[in-house]
């Protein structure tokens, strides 16, 4: 054990009447990497964001560096060493990734109140060396970039050599396989130099692979402490599932079966279509099958997805669902298929509106009758797939904005069940969400399976794609390198291969 | 983060709330100030008379608002549409001719202000820009042309400006918004492009479409709007109109109307709006407040609505 | 963020009110005018008279409110004052209406928009009207019958000469006596004040006549905003400017930007600040000729409610209202400004105004049997500065 860098003493978090946070405790040394886990609203980011300084605590004491420790703002955290890398994206659109780099730094590289811009891009650029990142350069527009190197700025920014404590908030999620790579490196880089990390984290295996600590929360309390050797013990999994969920969720985490059966029907078809970062992409899918496409962020399974919805243009080739053409998402939606997005808050889902508006979106043609459209229908609509898919929630006019990231999910899966949607395009349909509901997810996608509903499932977890697809299509370069057929040998590392 | 739902809750209430409190407040007060006078027969009926063209303009706008656009034409859309109301009536002896013209009028109006702002890629308010300078300029042009400085109705338009009939038109043009926004398609739609556009055209909707109707929508309105003010004045010129796409905005942000549009939108802005507004101009009147005071007064209730129903997201991080 | 909300919210709440409430109170106190004090033997009655003024500035504003201020007592009136349109009649309706729906018996106006459907409304409101500072132009021209010939309009007193002409020849001779060479007009569009183009045609016909040689350029109109500079930049050789539009507020500012107050400036209007200072030999010397009408013109609508309110009217009252013309303050030489500036308009003092309200009293017909309409029209040509 370390030196102790943060002690967190009885602190308690409380919103109005709910509780958040309960006495908790907990410690935080050199050299540590230690994981939060617990599933959504259990309390892990209300913790990390109470001593990152966006949040005051209601009761309770922290001690940094041996001192009271009451930061005001995320700023001051981060002068002080406790830097924090949010789960929601925080760049400036607009400005060079060099400014995003130093936002609130730009005195460093200022004289006579101009700024220096070319000296501001040489320091950017040894930064992003120092990280690995070669493909952005200080100079280059931020909006240039994606998500996902979006995302990579934040983590430079985040980090300096003062910094004692990193705290990584669901930020994997965000990034592709590459992307994780940098920031593990990050991690280990803060270890071997006697810092500690803070690591939430949804995906177990990036956790049991990198915490050397492990804190289990549920409903705002500590339930159980790991330790390294139990960590890397057999039954790890099992046992923090059992304190995430509070009860033995068993070993049927994906579909149980492995008969990767289908009725003959071809539901969706892509013929030799070609378009923006896909090439020559064929593929048949059929009433009652699930396919999985898995692949790199940027090998083009994505995009593959829109094109199935109508919302990318295509070159060349055809999709067609049942003899019609798809080229428009009103032409899609027609043809009941529907899509779940990637960006669950920018294409999927309306934050800023109830949980019902969100459900009944895709259906108002279908519910309305001459132009009509009674609101006891849309609420009973809603309520069928609220309580179908038991999204918590106090009623259907609850904003989505204030549901967990799970809920959220759920709502989007509901969407298109409340359309009665018989193809499902969902990309990446598990990101960001909590173990409990991933089963649950699970559960309901398989059972869309043996409803006869077809389903493909584009994802960066190969865990699930595995676990879940009749058919899995591996992707590289725009093109498909595989096809894997279901069976209970087919390992991760069989298909990685393919992949790079 | 995820259990600030009683207090965002409680927030939400305000604004409505307040826009419903700005109305009782101006009510309460001005009823002692003006020692009663607000409630004889004679200012309702004035009142409801000044209401009349806000209310079926601003009914009309919520549809362009709650997206989150503005249409500023409505001024000089207004103009022309009075001209010419007037010219064609005292040409054909029809009023239903003058009316149909304009009607025919608005409604190309509101393709052009959905249709092109959407096909050339360009903000709305840049079509809204390009039609108010058109229709301004048409409105001088006409004006010039008639070489006179205002233009007088020659048919009896008393039944038409009866506050009986103003009422009328004020409860079916209420109606119809009251209906098309709550209980069908396109308003939910454009709550929903408000919100956010992306997300509801990835739910199958052709957004397009329904941009171009909520703005045909509001050109009937405003055609309407048109005919009710000329009904009143019985004469327009070259300043006819002048200010009305601004008292539309003003109206509707008395009525806790986000300039953002989204979910938050609701139709009654628009009716409480407007007379919130009226009310304060007629208030002021009838308490017999100097006028450098009312710009003073207006400007401070104008403020406190404004801060309290258009709030900003709270930010993550303090730059 | 909340809290400060709150507040800011609670300090706009406290300051309307305080607001209302300090004026409402205000307007209290005047009722309680003591009529019968020594001195006045008529007995008066009470009117409320509604005002409505075309803008809610400017020296003339604050004339015609200290003037009314001064005699509202003597001639037991009360006044509200609202800011009419310039430009829309439903506008100027919903202000008539507001003014009928506080108490207003008798409504003066200084626009002309919107004349027909406000005198419908007054007409149902058995409320009388009448004008000033204002001739009623397109209404005479277009709807005379309707307008003048209505039982609820009395007439109007112009600013100025309904036919304005006098002022645009009076100038152009003191041009032609200083000898400028080039000249530029200003006027506002001609669809809001038609006779300023007459004004101008009127100049440039006298100019002529003259000094043939002098060189006048295409007249510009000022869309109700400041002149444009590039005006000065396009006629470098100007030496005198006649602005028959509001010169002092639209022009001499531009004028002292691009440094060159060394043009005559002619103007009308006048705001009793740089135009002072600066007139004649004064200053900069750059204001050359002003002119503008006197508050006291008021009482012309003033005397013709008051006696319609009463029930009494002049015995050589006409059937059909007229409109009148008042002697303007021309101001064309030292002299004038320094009368000028002993007057009400300049100084606000009641003790400088041409009628004390005993004066009113007297040229009522209410008031005073012998008075007569022609004495009324008469003492309208008594407003100038001789």
């Amino acid at each position: 054990m370390g030196e102790i860098l943060l002690e967190v003493k009885k602190m308690n978090k409380k919103y109005g009447p709910i509780v958040a946070l309960k006495d908790v405790d907990l410690t935080i040394s050199r050299g540590e990497v230690h994981g939060l886990v617990g599933e959504n609203g259990s309390g892990k980011s209300t913790i990390t964001s109470i001593a990152a300084g966006m949040q005051p605590r209601t009761s309770g004491e922290m001690i940094f560096l041996g001192e009271e420790w009451n930061p005001s703002s995320m700023i001051e955290a981060q002068h002080n060493g406790l830097s924090m890398i949010l789960q929601e994206a925080n760049t400036i659109p607009g400005c060079t990734v060099a400014e995003n780099l130093f936002a609130g730094r730009e005195n460093e590289f200022a004289k006579w109140g101009f700024v220096n811009s070319k000296k501001m891009n040489k320091a950017a650029d040894e930064i992003l060396d120092k990280f690995g990142i070669t493909h952005m350069r200080g100079k280059d527009p931020i909006d240039q970039f994606g998500f996902e190197d979006r995302k990579l700025i934040e983590i430079a920014r985040a980090v300096d050599d003062k910094t004692e404590i990193l705290v990584v908030d669901e930020t994997t999620t965000a990034l592709s396989l590459e992307g994780r790579q940098i920031l593990y490196k990050l991690m280990d880089d803060m270890i071997k130099r006697n810092k500690a990390v803070i690591f939430i984290s949804h995906d177990m295996d990036e956790i049991l692979e990198k915490c050397t600590i492990l804190t289990v929360l549920r409903d705002g309390e500590i339930r159980g402490v790991l330790n390294e050797d139990e960590i890397k013990s057999v039954q790890s999994l099992g046992t923090i599932r059992q304190l995430m969920v509070g009860r033995d969720i068993g070993d049927k985490f994906f579909r149980g079966d492995f008969d990767s059966g289908h009725l003959d029907e071809v539901a969706l078809e892509f013929s030799n279509v070609s378009g923006p970062n896909v090439k020559e992409f064929n593929l048949q899918l059929h009433k009652g099958e699930i396919v999985g496409i898995g692949g790199l962020s940027g090998c083009g399974m994505h995009e593959v997805g829109k094109m199935g919805f109508g919302m990318e243009n295509i070159d060349k080739g055809h999709v067609r669902s049942g003899g019609h053409e798809i080229s428009s998402a009103k032409e899609a939606t027609d043809n009941k298929i529907g899509y779940i997005s990637k960006n669950r808050d920018t294409e999927a889902l309306i934050l800023q509106g109830s949980i019902d508006t969100n459900i009944t979106m895709a259906s108002l043609a279908d519910i309305s009758k001459a132009g009509f459209i009674s609101p006891k229908k849309k609420a009973k609509l809603a309520k069928e797939q609220i309580d179908l898919l038991e999204i918590k929630c106090k009623s259907g006019k609850q904003w989505v904005n204030t549901l967990s990231g799970g809920n959220k999910q759920k709502v989007s899966f509901a969407k298109w069940i409340a359309k009665g949607s018989e193809i499902v395009i969902m990309d990446c349909p598990t990101r960001g969400v909590d173990i409990g509901v991933k089963q649950a997810m699970y559960e309901l996608i398989n059972q869309m399976k043996c409803e006869g509903k077809a389903i493909l499932m584009i994802s960066e977890e190969l865990s699930e794609l595995i676990g879940m697809s009749d058919r899995l299509i591996i992707m590289k370069d725009s093109k498909i390198s595989k096809e894997f057929t279901r069976s209970e040998s087919l390992s991760e590392s069989d298909v990685i291969e393919y992949m790079i | 983060m995820k259990k600030h739902v009683s207090m965002v809750r409680f927030s939400e209430h305000i604004s409505d709330i307040l826009s419903y409190g700005g109305l009782v407040l101006c009510i309460v007060v001005f009823s002692i100030l003006s020692q009663g006078r607000l409630f004889n027969a004679y200012n309702i009926k004035i009142l409801v008379q000044a209401v009349c063209v806000y209310a079926i303009m601003a009914m009309g706008a919520i549809f362009i608002y709650s997206m989150g656009y503005m249409d500023i034409s409505v001024g000089s859309q207004v103009g022309v549409y009075c001209i010419l109301c007037i010219v064609v009536t005292n040409k054909t002896g029809s009023l239903l001719a003058g009316f149909l013209t304009i009607l025919a009028l608005s409604l190309i109006c509101g393709l052009i202000n959905g249709y092109v702002a959407v096909m050339l890629g360009l903000p709305s308010i840049v079509t809204s820009i390009f039609l108010m300078s058109i229709f301004g300029g048409a409105q001088l042009l006409i004006m010039e042309k008639l070489a006179i400085n205002s233009i007088s109705i020659e048919y009896d338009m008393t039944f038409f400006k009866s506050t009986e009939f103003m009422i009328f038109v004020i409860v079916v043009i209420a109606l119809i918004s009251i209906y098309l926004y709550n209980y069908t398609q396109l308003g939910e739609y454009v709550k929903s492009i408000g919100a956010n556009e992306l997300a509801t055209s990835y739910s199958g909707v052709k957004t397009v479409k329904w941009k171009v109707l909520a703005y045909v929508f509001f050109g009937i309105c405003v055609a309407v709007g048109a005919f009710m003010l000329t009904a009143r004045t019985g004469s327009a010129g070259q300043g006819t109109g002048t200010g009305y796409a601004m008292d539309i905005m003003v109206a509707l942000l008395l009525g806790g109307m986000p300039l953002s549009g989204g979910m938050k939108s609701k139709m009654s802005s628009s009716l409480i709006g407007s007379f919130t507004y009226v009310i304060l101009s007629n208030g002021l009147n009838l308490a017999g407040v100097k006028v450098e005071y009312s710009y003073v007064i207006k400007a401070v209730v104008f403020l406190a609505v404004i801060l309290v129903t258009c709030r900003k997201k709270d930010g993550v991080l303090p730059r | 963020m909340k809290l400060k909300k709150m507040v800011a919210l609670g300090l706009a709440a406290v300051m309307s009110v305080s607001l209302l409430a300090g004026c409402g109170s205000s307007s209290d106190s005047d009722s309680a005018s003591t009529d019968g004090t020594e001195g006045t033997k008529v007995e008066t009655k009470h009117h409320k008279i509604g005002v409505g003024l075309y803008t809610d500035q400017g020296q003339s504003v604050e004339a015609i409110h200290a003037y009314l201020d001064g005699i509202q007592d003597v001639i037991d009136c009360e006044f509200q004052y609202v800011t009419l349109s310039t430009y829309d009649e439903a506008t100027n309706l919903s202000l008539v209406q507001d003014l009928i729906s506080s108490g207003c018996e008798g409504i003066i106006m200084t626009a002309d928009m919107g004349t027909n459907s406000i005198l419908a409304e007054c007409e149902s409101a058995g409320v009388y009207t009448a004008g000033f500072l204002c001739d009623f132009n397109q209404s005479y021209a277009t709807a005379h019958d309707e307008v003048f010939g209505n039982e609820y309009f009395l007439g109007t007193v112009c600013d100025g000469y309904a036919v304005p002409t006098k002022y645009g020849e009076m100038v152009a001779e003191k041009v032609a006596e200083a000898g400028y060479k080039n000249i530029g007009v200003l006027t506002f569009p001609s669809w809001a004040y038609p006779n300023q183009a007459e004004v101008d045609a009127a100049f440039r016909a006298k100019l002529k006549e003259l000094n043939p040689e002098a060189n006048v350029y295409d007249t510009v109109e000022l869309q109700f905003s400041p002149l444009e500079e590039t005006y000065l930049s396009e006629h470098p050789e100007m030496d005198c400017l006649f602005s028959v539009a509001a010169g002092a507020s639209f022009v001499y500012p531009i004028l002292v930007g691009a440094g060159k107050t060394d043009i005559a400036l002619y103007t009308t209007g006048f705001e009793a600040t740089d135009d002072i200072e600066n007139f004649g030999t004064n200053g900069n010397g750059c204001f050359k000729g002003a002119m503008c009408s006197a508050a006291e013109t008021i009482v012309y609508p003033l005397c013709l409610l008051i006696d319609k309110l009463n029930g009494t009217q002049y015995a050589d009252l006409p059937e059909v209202s007229e409109r009148v013309d008042c002697e303007p303050y021309i101001i064309l030489s030292n002299e004038d400004m320094d009368k000028m500036q002993k007057t009400l308009t300049c100084t606000l003092d009641m003790a400088d105004a041409v009628f004390s309200g005993e004066d009113v009293l007297n040229m009522c017909a209410s008031y005073n049997s012998e008075a007569t309409y022609a004495g009324l029209v008469e003492a309208m040509s008594k407003t100038g500065l001789n």
